[in-house]
C-alpha cells in the first residue's frame, strides 16, 4: 500500500466509521421499557361461557413467544369462586381484597389451584372489591387507595407484602383546599422514585371538565400540591385504578406519562370519546403544558381514537391500545354509538413521544388484527420485548411479540378459540 | 252384615248419582263404583263403597303436566310451602337460609322470573310484596297446583317455564283453626284462620292472622374468623347474629256464596309487615351485622263470580284489587362486620360500599281480571281470559342525598283464547288456546353524563299459543302431551332500571319459550285395599332472549338485556304406594339437562360452551315420604302419624365443568336431608300436637355456594281445629 492509497483508506474510513456507528445506535437503542427478569412464566387470563354462567381460568405457560395453542380443556386453575381478574400482580404473587371483601389476600396461581399466601382483615380503613387503585412504593411496601363510601375523602393503607401487615394507614389530608366535592371511586396513583412522590389522580365524581393530580409526600402522606388538567375531560380509568389495565407509564427517566379521554363532540353517547397523552416531568408538580400526545391517530386524522392502555417501550415510545371503530372500519363516524361495544375497534400502536408521529404495530407488512375488547390487559413490555394479544374476528386470538432492539415482530402463541381472552401476565419464578 | 231402609236406599243411590256426574263433569274416567244389592224393599249390604275424584285428581289426570298437592296433611306440621313445593316431582327450591329466607324455585330447568306465582288465578303480589309462598298462612290454603311447561290461559301468565297457583280453602261450616309452634334457632309461629256463617247463612266473614318470627341464630359450619394471637384466619363454628325475621299477615273477608245472582262474592282486605335482618352478602364469606330491610302492604279486592250468566253454562268471575306494597332497605352503619359478631368502624356501607342510604320502595299495583267460561254441546268450551296488571314504583332514599327519585309505571294486559274438546267417551280431552300480551311503560329518562331527563313511553305487543291433550285407554294408563310457545313481558325492574345502578334498557325483548311435555300417569288398584300410582313425564324447552343483568359502561352501572338462549330436557317419575290410610310412600326423582345454547359469545365469536351443561343448577334430585299413621292408640278418637322424609341433591359444579382442572374447581356438595315428624291427635284431630326433627343428621346443607342453610331444626306444634 502506497502513501496515497493508505491517505485513501484512512479517509474512507474516517468518513464511513461514524456514520456506520451512528447507524448501528439507531438499530438497536438502549433505551428499553419495560422490567428484565430472567426466570419468568406467564399467566393467560380467559373466561369461558356466556351470560348463562362464566368462569375465570388461568393457564400458566413458560413462554408466550412458541407459536402453540395454549388450551384450557381440563386445565388451568379456575379462579371464578376467589379471585377477580381486576388483581395486582408482582414479583411471584397475586394480590387483591377478595370476594369476601374484608381485607388484603396475597396468592400464588398454579396449574393445580390456588394457593393463598397470606390473608390479613382491613385496619381502619377499608375498602371495595376491586374499587381502589394502588402503587408500589420505594421502600418496597404496596400502597392502596380510594375515595370513601361518602366520595369526601381519600384512604389510604401501605401493606407490607410479606405477610399484608398493615403498615401505615390514613385519610389524604387537602387542608382548605379540597379540590372536589365528590371523588371518583378509586383515582389512579403512581409512584415518583425519583423525589419519593405519589401522584394521585382523581376528578369530581359525574363531571367531565378536567382531572387533578395531587402530589403527595410518600413517607408522610402529606399533599404537598394539586395541579388540574384540562385538556382532556378525564383521565382513562377512574373506578377500577390499574387493577387491570394500565393507564399510566413512566418513562426511564421518571417522566410520568398519562393517558385520558374527551367526549366527541356531537357524540350520540358519553362512550364516543377520543384520548391524549399528558405529561408530568420528573420532579415537577405540575402537568407539562408544553406537550401533549396523540393529537392524530396513526393515519394522520385528528381527535380520534379512545386511549385504553399505555406502556413504556423504551427509545422514546410509548405503546398505545386505541379503540377507534372508525379507524377499524367498523363505523363511518366515531361520534355515533355504532362500532362502539363489543366491536372489532381496538388497535395497538406505537406513539413516538419526541415527533407525536402514532405508528401501528405490523407483522409480515400487515398491520396487526383488530381485536375486540376494550376492558382488558393483553399487552406488557418485558425483557426488551413488547408482547401483544390480539383478539381478532375471523382468527384465534393471538400474541406477537415484538423486539425493541432489532425493530422486529414475531407471531407468538395463540389461545384455544372459543373464551373470552381478556389479560396476559408476567410472573416471576 | 248391615240392613238399611228405603230412605237409607235413595240416599245411597243420589250419592251415586252425585259422584257420576261429578266425574263426568270432570270429564275423567268414571272410577266410582256403588256397590249395593236390592232385596226387594229391603237392602242388605255388606260393604258401601262410593269413589268419586277430588278436584286434585281431576286436574292432574288434566291435560296439562301438573303437581297437585292437597295442604291439609301438612297443617299439624311446621313445614312451610316452600318445603312442600320443593318435594313434588320435578321442583327445587333454592333457599338461602332460614326463615324468611330469599329463595329461587327451579321448576324443569328453569328458575327466577320464569316461574310466576298465583293465588286463587291472580297473582300473588296482590296480597302485597312481602307476602311469598314462604310466609303465606298455611291454613288459608286448600292445595297448591303446580304447572310445569304449559300454563293454563286462566291464569293469565307471561310464564316461561310454569306457575304455582295457590287454592284457598273454603268451607260451609263455622271452623277455627288455631295453631303455635315453637322451634330452635328461636323460631316462634302463631296462625289462626277460621269462618263465622252469619245472618241465616247468607253472610260468611273469614278472619285470617299469622305471625312468624325466628332469629335464625343458627351455627354456621366452618367460616372463616381471623385469630388475632395466631396472626391468621381460622375455621371456626359461628352462629348468625343479624338473620331476625319477623312478619305479619292478617286479612278479613267477607260475603257470601251459592246464590242465585253469585256463585260468589267476597270483600278482601288484607296488611301485612315484614322485617328481616340481612346477614350475608352472596356468599358466606361476605358479613353483614346492621343492615336490614323492612316493609308493609295494604290491599283491598273484591272477586265476583255468576253461574248461567244469559245462558246456561255460561259463567262469569270477576276479580279486582289494589295493592300498596312499601319496603325500605337500611344500611346506615358504617361498620364492618366479622363471624364474631364483632365490629369495627368503616367508611362505607355495608352492602354496596357506598353512603349511607335508606332506600324506600313504593310500588302500588292494581289488577283486574274477569274470566268467560262457556260450555255447550256437552263436549265443548270456550274459556275467555283478561287480566290487567298496572304497576308503579317510586323510588327515593332518605338519606343518601346524592339518590335521585324515580317515578315509573309498567301495565301489562294479557288476554287468553281457550277451546277444549272432550272426545270419546270423556277419554280424549284436547285444548287449543292463543294469548296475547301487550305491555306499555313510562318513565323518566336520565342521561347520566349530562343529567339531562325526559319522558320516555312505548307499547309492544307479543303473541303466545298452544295445544294440550290427555287420552285415557284405561285407569292404569293415561298418556298427555301438551305444547306452548310463550313469552314472558319483562319485569318493571329490567325495563326501567332501578335508577341508580341498574340503567334502563326500553328496547329490552320479552323471553320466549316453545314448550313440550309429554307423559304417562296412572293409578292401579291392589288386593287388601292397596293402591299404586305413578307418573312419569318429559319435558323439553327451548327458551331464546333470556333477560340478563350485565356490567354497563359508566362506572358502577348495569343493565338488562337479551342474552342467551337455553335448551332444558328433562325426566321425572314419581310412584306411589297407599295401604288404606295407615300407611303411605311417595318417591319422585328428576334427571334435568339445561343446556347453554348460546353458540356466539358477545365478541361474535364461537363459545366453548355451546351445548354444555349450564353451571350451578342442580340437574338430578328427588325426594321419598313415607307416613304411618295408626288410631285408637290411646282412645277411641285419637290417631298417630309418623311421617319421614328423605331429600336428596346430587353434588353439582358451581362453573362450567369442562374447563380448568378439576381439582381448582368448587362444587356444591351432594346433599342428604332427614327429616321426621310424629303427630298426636285426638277428639277427631280437633287436637293436635306435633314434634318434629329436621336434618337430623346436623348435615350442613347449602342450595347456593357457600350460603348454608340450618342445622338440626326441633320444633312443637299444637293445632287446634274447632268446627
Amino acid at each position: 500500500m502506497n502513501k496515497f492509497q493508505f491517505l485513501a483508506l484512512s479517509a474512507l474510513i474516517a468518513v464511513t466509521a461514524p456514520s456506520m456507528t451512528s447507524c448501528s445506535n439507531d438499530d438497536k437503542p438502549e433505551d428499553i421499557g419495560g422490567e428484565t427478569i430472567k426466570d419468568v412464566h406467564f399467566d393467560v387470563w380467559v373466561s369461558a361461557g356466556t351470560s348463562n354462567g362464566s368462569a375465570t381460568i388461568v393457564k400458566s405457560v413458560n413462554s408466550l413467544s412458541d407459536p402453540e395453542e395454549i388450551t384450557f380443556n381440563n386445565s388451568g386453575c379456575d379462579v371464578t369462586a376467589t379471585l377477580d381478574e381486576e388483581i395486582i400482580v408482582k414479583g411471584q404473587y397475586y394480590y387483591e381484597i377478595p370476594q369476601s371483601g374484608d381485607g388484603y389476600g396475597k396468592y400464588r396461581i398454579t396449574n393445580q389451584g390456588l394457593e393463598t399466601i397470606a390473608r390479613r382483615p382491613f385496619g381502619k380503613n377499608t375498602y371495595r372489591r376491586y374499587r381502589y387503585t394502588h402503587a408500589w412504593l420505594g421502600d418496597g411496601n404496596l400502597l392502596i387507595m380510594s375515595s370513601d363510601g361518602d366520595r369526601k375523602a381519600i384512604l389510604w393503607t401501605k401493606l407490607n407484602p410479606s405477610d399484608l401487615s398493615i403498615v401505615a394507614e390514613g385519610t389524604l389530608d387537602f387542608g382548605d383546599k379540597v379540590p372536589v366535592d365528590q371523588f371518583t371511586t378509586s383515582g389512579l396513583v403512581r409512584y415518583r422514585k425519583s423525589d419519593n412522590k405519589l401522584i394521585y389522580l382523581f376528578y369530581e365524581y359525574g363531571e367531565y371538565e378536567g382531572f387533578h393530580a395531587a402530589f403527595i409526600d410518600a413517607s408522610g402522606m402529606k399533599v404537598e400540591n394539586v395541579a388540574f388538567e384540562q385538556r382532556a375531560e378525564i383521565m382513562a380509568g377512574s373506578a377500577y385504578g390499574e387493577l387491570l389495565q394500565n393507564k399510566m407509564a413512566f418513562d426511564n427517566n421518571d417522566n410520568l406519562y398519562i393517558i385520558a379521554n374527551s367526549r366527541l363532540a356531537g357524540a350520540e353517547k358519553s362512550t364516543c370519546q377520543y384520548g391524549r397523552v399528558v405529561r408530568i416531568n420528573r420532579n415537577e408538580t405540575d402537568f407539562d403544558k408544553s406537550y401533549l400526545g396523540f393529537r392524530t391517530n396513526p393515519a394522520g386524522t385528528a381527535d380520534q381514537g379512545k386511549l385504553l392502555t399505555v406502556d413504556y417501550m423504551g427509545d422514546g415510545k410509548l405503546v398505545l391500545s386505541v379503540q377507534d371503530p372508525h379507524f377499524c372500519g367498523v363505523s363511518s363516524d366515531n361520534a355515533l354509538y355504532e362500532g362502539w361495544g363489543n366491536n372489532y375497534n381496538v388497535y395497538y400502536c406505537m406513539l413516538d413521544i419526541a415527533t407525536d408521529k402514532a405508528t401501528e404495530f405490523k407483522y409480515d407488512g400487515q398491520h396487526l388484527p383488530y381485536s375486540e375488547g376494550n376492558f382488558a390487559q393483553r399487552s406488557f413490555v418485558l425483557n426488551g420485548k413488547v408482547y401483544i394479544g390480539t383478539n381478532p374476528k375471523d382468527a384465534a386470538p393471538t400474541v406477537y411479540v415484538y423486539d425493541i432492539r432489532e425493530g422486529t415482530m414475531a407471531k407468538g402463541a395463540t389461545i384455544q378459540p372459543g373464551y373470552g381472552f381478556d389479560r396476559i401476565v408476567y410472573i416471576q419464578n | 252384615m248391615a240392613r238399611i231402609d228405603s230412605r237409607h236406599f235413595i240416599l245411597i243411590a243420589l250419592l251415586s248419582a252425585l259422584a257420576a256426574s261429578s266425574v263426568s263433569t270432570a270429564a275423567a274416567n268414571p272410577a266410582d263404583s256403588l256397590t249395593w244389592m236390592p232385596e226387594d224393599s229391603v237392602l242388605m249390604l255388606e260393604e258401601v263403597t262410593v269413589k268419586g275424584k277430588s278436584a286434585p285428581q281431576r286436574i292432574r289426570e288434566g291435560q296439562y303436566n301438573v303437581n297437585v298437592v292437597e295442604i291439609a296433611p301438612a297443617l299439624n306440621t311446621s313445614v312451610s310451602m316452600t318445603d312442600i313445593v320443593g318435594r313434588t316431582a320435578g321442583i327445587k327450591v333454592r333457599s338461602e337460609g332460614g326463615l324468611g329466607s330469599d329463595f329461587d324455585i327451579m321448576l324443569n330447568g328453569l328458575s327466577g322470573s320464569a316461574v310466576r306465582y298465583f293465588i286463587n288465578g291472580v297473582p300473588l303480589d296482590t296480597k302485597g310484596g312481602n307476602i311469598s309462598l314462604s310466609n303465606i298462612p298455611m291454613n288459608t290454603i286448600d292445595r297448591v297446583e303446580i304447572y310445569k311447561g304449559v300454563v293454563p290461559p286462566s291464569l293469565g301468565a307471561d310464564a316461561l317455564g310454569g306457575a304455582i297457583n295457590l287454592i284457598t280453602r273454603t268451607q260451609k261450616d263455622n271452623f277455627l283453626d288455631f295453631a303455635v309452634s315453637a322451634g330452635s334457632y328461636h323460631t316462634w309461629t302463631a296462625n289462626a284462620t277460621g269462618q263465622i256463617v252469619a245472618a241465616g247463612g247468607n253472610l260468611l266473614i273469614r278472619p285470617s292472622v299469622s305471625y312468624e318470627y325466628s332469629k335464625n341464630d343458627y351455627m354456621m359450619r366452618d367460616v372463616e374468623v381471623w385469630d388475632t394471637a395466631a396472626d391468621r384466619y381460622i375455621l371456626a363454628d359461628r352462629r348468625r347474629f343479624n338473620d331476625r325475621y319477623r312478619s305479619l299477615f292478617s286479612q278479613l273477608e267477607v260475603g257470601t256464596e251459592h246464590k242465585p245472582w253469585a256463585r260468589y262474592l267476597f270483600i278482601t282486605a288484607t296488611y301485612s309487615t315484614l322485617q328481616k335482618g340481612i346477614q350475608t352478602g352472596a356468599t358466606q364469606a361476605i358479613v353483614y351485622g346492621d343492615a336490614r330491610r323492612h316493609g308493609h302492604s295494604w290491599s283491598v279486592s273484591g272477586r265476583y263470580a255468576i253461574d248461567n250468566l244469559l245462558v246456561k253454562r255460561l259463567n262469569l268471575s270477576l276479580f279486582a284489587s289494589h295493592t300498596s306494597s312499601y319496603q325500605t332497605t337500611v344500611d346506615t352503619a358504617f361498620r364492618k362486620y366479622d363471624w364474631n359478631g364483632h365490629y369495627t368502624q368503616s367508611q362505607r356501607n355495608e352492602i354496596t360500599g357506598g353512603p349511607k342510604s335508606m332506600l324506600h320502595y313504593d310500588r302500588p299495583m292494581t289488577v283486574a281480571r274477569g274470566n268467560l267460561d262457556y260450555s255447550f254441546a256437552s263436549h265443548h268450551n270456550v274459556n275467555l281470559n283478561y287480566i290487567l296488571n298496572n304497576t308503579k314504583t317510586h323510588r327515593f332514599d332518605d338519606v343518601d342525598k346524592t339518590y335521585r327519585p324515580s317515578r315509573d309505571r309498567l301495565t301489562k294486559h294479557i288476554l287468553g283464547l281457550a277451546y277444549t274438546q272432550t272426545l270419546v267417551d270423556s277419554r280424549l280431552v284436547n285444548t287449543l288456546f292463543g294469548k296475547s300480551y301487550i305491555e306499555n311503560f313510562k318513565i323518566l329518562h336520565r342521561e347520566s353524563y349530562n343529567n339531562s331527563e325526559h319522558t320516555a313511553s312505548a307499547t309492544k305487543s307479543f303473541w303466545g299459543y298452544g295445544i294440550g291433550s290427555r287420552f285415557s285407554t284405561t285407569d292404569w294408563l293415561k298418556p298427555k302431551a301438551s305444547f306452548e310457545h310463550t313469552v314472558r313481558l319483562p319485569l318493571s325492574r329490567e325495563i326501567l332500571g332501578n335508577g341508580v345502578t341498574v340503567m334502563q334498557n326500553l328496547a329490552l325483548k320479552p323471553e320466549s319459550s316453545d314448550n313440550v311435555n309429554v307423559g304417562i300417569l296412572g293409578d292401579i288398584q291392589l288386593p287388601a285395599d292397596n293402591s299404586l300410582y305413578y307418573e312419569v313425564s318429559g319435558y323439553w324447552r327451548d327458551v331464546s332472549d333470556m333477560i340478563h343483568l350485565v356490567v354497563g359502561e359508566a362506572d358502577g352501572t348495569s343493565y338488562y338485556t337479551n342474552l342467551s338462549s337455553v335448551r332444558a330436557t328433562g325426566l321425572e317419575a314419581e310412584v306411589g304406594w297407599h295401604c288404606s290410610d295407615w300407611l303411605s310412600l311417595t318417591t319422585n326423582w328428576s334427571y334435568s339437562e339445561t343446556k347453554d345454547m348460546n353458540r356466539w359469545r358477545e365478541d361474535g365469536k364461537p363459545s366453548i360452551t355451546y351445548k354444555n351443561r349450564i353451571p350451578n343448577l342442580p340437574w338430578l334430585f328427588g325426594n321419598t315420604d313415607l307416613t304411618f299413621a295408626r288410631k285408637k292408640i290411646i282412645r277411641g278418637d285419637d290417631r298417630l302419624r309418623f311421617g319421614y322424609t328423605f331429600q336428596y341433591v346430587h353434588w353439582y359444579y358451581l362453573t362450567w365443568e369442562g374447563y380448568g382442572s378439576l381439582s381448582s374447581k368448587s362444587k356444591i356438595p351432594s346433599q342428604y336431608r332427614h327429616d321426621v315428624s310424629l303427630t298426636y291427635s285426638w277428639f277427631n284431630e280437633r287436637y293436635n300436637v306435633t314434634l318434629e326433627l329436621d336434618n337430623i343428621f346436623d348435615c350442613t346443607l347449602y342450595d347456593n355456594y357457600r350460603l348454608q342453610k340450618p342445622g338440626r331444626f326441633f320444633s312443637v306444634k299444637f293445632r287446634l281445629f274447632l268446627r
